[in-house]
């Protein structure tokens, strides 16, 4: 137990102690538990760069209210897929399941983001990858398996419509799921940056992780293009120290959400897994 | 049933009216331009009579806060009268995003800047979006008639209208030159001085001295720990020139060869040019004989065994990691990609001059420095093309080149002043108030971002110290500037270097996956051959057909073609 813990906190420990260590440390490759000559270098260089910090708003507000909007998505979409008298319910399964098999690719769907004039604004971020069917098929299961018709039936007895039976019964019945699905449209976004490429033309509104991956690459050195190769040597060690810094930097947020949301996730996950 | 059809009926009308607005939309949008505006004489500014506004496509630079708000942008668009409209990509998405836009139809005016970034626009694009579908601009008229400054740099280069036309005789975008002296002749190799001081040798000139210097370093325990942990030689297989069979073999026949699997598949596989007739040497008996005196190197453990497998970064670990120096000959670009710039070991590794082999062969690997393509292009949307040439065309003079890439006057960089040596001795022509830095965000200038004429004239000019210490930091440019003329330039012979060939479309399907078979196999027995996996005596002639049954003959012949075809021979 304790020698597959190790195994997996050392990475960790070791990225962090590189962030912190001197540039020429990690080419000489000193470096392997602790910060070796430390300093702050690498930080206040990331930090400097004032597109960063831009970024950091961007990404917060994209993976916020992006898992809002997700979320309410899903669960709108699964709870009436979960009630057996729903009309044509096979079919929109059937729909659903269908774009997880099959997509249109990434030109037609660039233009239909296009005539929605999504083009460079932040709603091109969080709308169209909205529904994941995934987590769609993951909640759906959970209020099929979870949440009996006894339950439906009697609420419907008292007189619940069916928004009261969502918001009164089902969701704090599913606050697990709901807590997991949550979960993966945050790391999901967090991480996302391809949408962002394609769909972000001025660059205010990009998300942390362009800016991070834009830096990275502009620091390794292109020595074929023939630069100042006085500038090149300095950046070369820095680009080295940067990239653990960036890691740090870009994993921190979700590492910090992720113990507080890490209880329900073992119990959401299985939850559905076996038929009762 | 009724019922059945009824329902998809509905569903299918239900989704036509979501569907036709949207293909509606499509046609509005590209309609309302600016009318048609007249451009001052060539030579006076504003370039326009009336201001106009001009959609720019470009990467977003981390070293460039804000195009829209940059310094110099903003004075280059007051002073051409052209309101610049920034769209950025990052720089990552370069290829994915191009072909979208080019697929979409959302064309800007001009794309800016995208050339240099890999999978940027290049030989490719140029094909498919200029010569088959016509989406960029031919430029050759507006060259000749708008930009005379970048005319008169073409006049100066031979070849190099040849260099940028298509294989259609156009030529569809504008070249940004960086024209870097020490890195024609960067195939360098460094020895530690303090070694040879401290054994009584003598820098080696030929193969023989240097294999005596390496023998010397393996036996005689050069840094005294009294242990034999010494490395004669050393090198990685990726990383800037850090590759030592190349420079080896040069002392027996001129090559351009790698063992690397990731380098470049047209440039970098033993062809060469002999006149106007492409040959190869991978066939050569100096070849033969190189790989002979290549793997008695090897065997004899005086090339450091993981040379054709580390990488630079392990190289760098290798030479700086260890308490004491372990390592006595090693091969880079310069000396920072298997040193810290600047340290104490950086300081001792001093370059090798280009060794003679037994038959006197002895020859610097040439890399031309061409132009870079692709960072100027004019979508066929744009209405006023004669405007971004007369623009873009400021950018080749010396105020517009040092402006991009160090700021105001003044305040980045000063005209010389008498007294004032440039790297190469000469008088020179501006001097650097700021240390050169692509690094830190600033939005004074574009420092690498879009086109200039960063010719040698302008790179040489640059006024420096005379007395810095050239193995400081500090000296690093001009050490390798004074290095490569002393040790290199007498050997360079950039006649045999064939220039960039551009092939069409048909001839890269033909021969893109022949090409790739024949480098991987030139260059997997080139390392088979080196580490003794194959016997440079009994396995040749198996060698020599396996270049025949990948038909190195056709490859040879279709570059042949590409060759007469770029210089006017058919």
């Amino acid at each position: 137990m304790i020698a597959s813990t190790l195994v997996v906190l050392y990475p960790i420990v070791y990225i962090i102690s590189s962030s912190f260590s001197s540039a020429n440390a990690i080419i000489s490759g000193k470096v392997w538990l602790f910060p070796v000559e430390p300093n702050f270098n690498a930080y206040t260089a990331v930090f400097k760069n004032k597109q960063v910090l831009g970024g950091y708003m961007n990404s917060i507000i994209y993976t916020a209210g992006g898992t809002l909007i997700s979320v309410v998505l899903t669960i709108a979409a699964a709870y009436p897929l979960s009630r057996k008298f729903l009309p044509g319910r096979k079919f929109f399964t059937a729909m659903f399941v269908f774009t997880m098999l099959f997509s249109g690719g990434l030109i037609p769907t660039y233009f239909v983001v296009r005539n929605m004039h999504l083009i460079d604004t932040r709603w091109a971020i969080v709308l169209p990858n909205a529904l994941s069917i995934w987590n769609l098929m993951v909640t759906l299961t959970y209020f099929k398996t979870s949440l009996s018709e006894e339950l439906f039936e009697a609420a419907t007895l008292e007189g619940a419509s069916d928004m009261r039976i969502l918001t009164s019964i089902v969701l704090p019945l599913s606050q697990a799921i709901i807590a997991v699905i949550g979960l993966y449209y945050a790391i999901g976004l967090w991480n996302s940056y391809f949408d962002a490429l394609i769909y972000l033309k001025s660059s205010d509104k990009f998300p942390l992780q362009i800016i991070l991956r834009n830096i990275l690459i502009s620091n390794q050195a292109d020595l074929s293009m023939g630069a100042d190769m006085v500038a090149m040597a300095r950046r070369q060690g820095m680009a080295d120290v940067m990239k653990f810094a960036l890691i740090v930097i870009s994993s921190a947020p979700l590492l910090m959400v992720y113990p507080f949301v890490q209880k329900y996730f073992v119990k959401g996950v299985m939850l559905g897994s076996i038929k009762g | 049933m009724n019922n059945w059809k009824k329902q998809t009926f509905l569903f299918a009308c239900a989704l036509l009216l979501v569907l036709a607005p949207l293909c509606a939309q499509g046609k509005v949008e590209s309609s309302a331009k600016t009318d048609k505006v007249t451009v001052t004489p060539v030579g006076t500014y504003p370039v326009v009579t009336q201001p106009i506004s001009l959609t720019f496509l470009t990467h977003q630079p981390v070293y460039v806060e804000n195009l829209d708000t940059n310094r110099f942008a903003n004075y280059w668009s007051e002073k051409t009268g052209v309101d610049i409209v920034w769209e950025t990509i990052p720089r990552d998405a370069v290829k994915e995003k191009l072909n979208i836009i080019l697929a979409s139809g959302d064309y800007p005016d001009v794309f800016f800047g995208l050339g240099t970034q890999e999978q940027g626009i290049g030989a490719s694009h140029e094909m498919t979006y200029g010569v088959q579908e016509q989406m960029f601009l031919p430029l050759n008229d507006y060259i000749e008639q708008y930009m005379p400054n970048l005319s008169k740099l073409l006049d100066e280069r031979a070849g190099s209208r040849q260099f940028l036309t298509a294989p259609d005789g156009n030529i569809y975008s504008l070249p940004d030159f960086n024209e870097c002296y020490h890195c024609s002749l960067s195939q360098k190799m460094w020895i530690y001085q303090p070694w040879l001081d401290k054994l009584g040798l003598k820098m080696p000139t030929t193969t023989e001295e240097l294999y005596d210097v390496l023998v010397a370093f393996r036996d005689r325990d050069p840094n005294g720990n009294g242990k034999k942990d010494e490395i004669p030689m050393a090198g990685a297989i990726s990383g800037w020139n850090n590759n030592p069979e190349t420079f080896l073999i040069n002392a027996f026949t001129y090559t351009n060869l790698v063992a690397s699997l990731d380098a470049n598949v047209n440039t970098a596989v033993g062809f060469y040019r002999n006149g106007d007739t492409i040959k190869t040497m991978v066939n050569a008996p100096e070849y033969r004989e190189a790989l002979r005196y290549l793997s008695r190197l090897y065997k004899e453990g005086l090339i450091y065994s993981a040379s054709f497998s580390q990488n630079s970064d392990q190289l760098t670990q290798l030479v700086e990691g260890p308490a004491e120096p372990i390592v006595g000959v090693v091969a880079g670009g310069y000396g920072g990609m298997f040193s810290i710039v600047g340290g104490e070991r950086y300081r001792n590794f001093h370059p090798i001059s280009p060794v003679k082999g037994p038959e006197g062969a002895q020859f610097g690997r040439y890399f031309l420095q061409a132009p870079v393509i692709g960072n100027v292009a004019i979508s066929k949307s744009c209405k006023n093309p004669e405007v971004v040439a007369r623009m873009i065309d400021y950018l080749y003079t010396d105020e517009g080149t040092l402006m991009s890439n160090y700021g105001f006057e003044g305040e980045g960089w000063k005209w010389a002043e008498n007294g004032d040596y440039g790297l190469d001795g000469k008088k020179a022509i501006y001097r650097l108030l700021k240390p050169w830095n692509d690094m830190d965000p600033q939005n004074d200038c574009f420092v690498m971002l879009g086109v200039r004429a960063n010719t040698s004239r302008i790179r040489n000019g640059e006024a420096v110290n005379p007395d810095v210490d050239l193995y400081s930091a500090e000296g690093l440019e001009a050490l390798l500037y004074q290095k490569t003329e002393e040790l290199y330039a007498p050997y360079a012979h950039p006649e045999l270097e064939i220039p960039t060939l551009r092939f069409l479309e048909e001839e890269e399907q033909a021969f893109a996956s022949k090409r790739l078979a024949y480098a991987n196999y030139v260059r997997q027995s080139l390392v088979k051959f080196i580490t003794g996996a194959w016997s440079v005596e009994s396995n040749w002639s198996e060698y020599l057909q396996g270049l025949e049954k990948l038909d190195m003959q056709g490859i040879l012949d279709l570059n042949q073609k590409a060759y007469d075809r770029q210089n006017g021979k058919i």
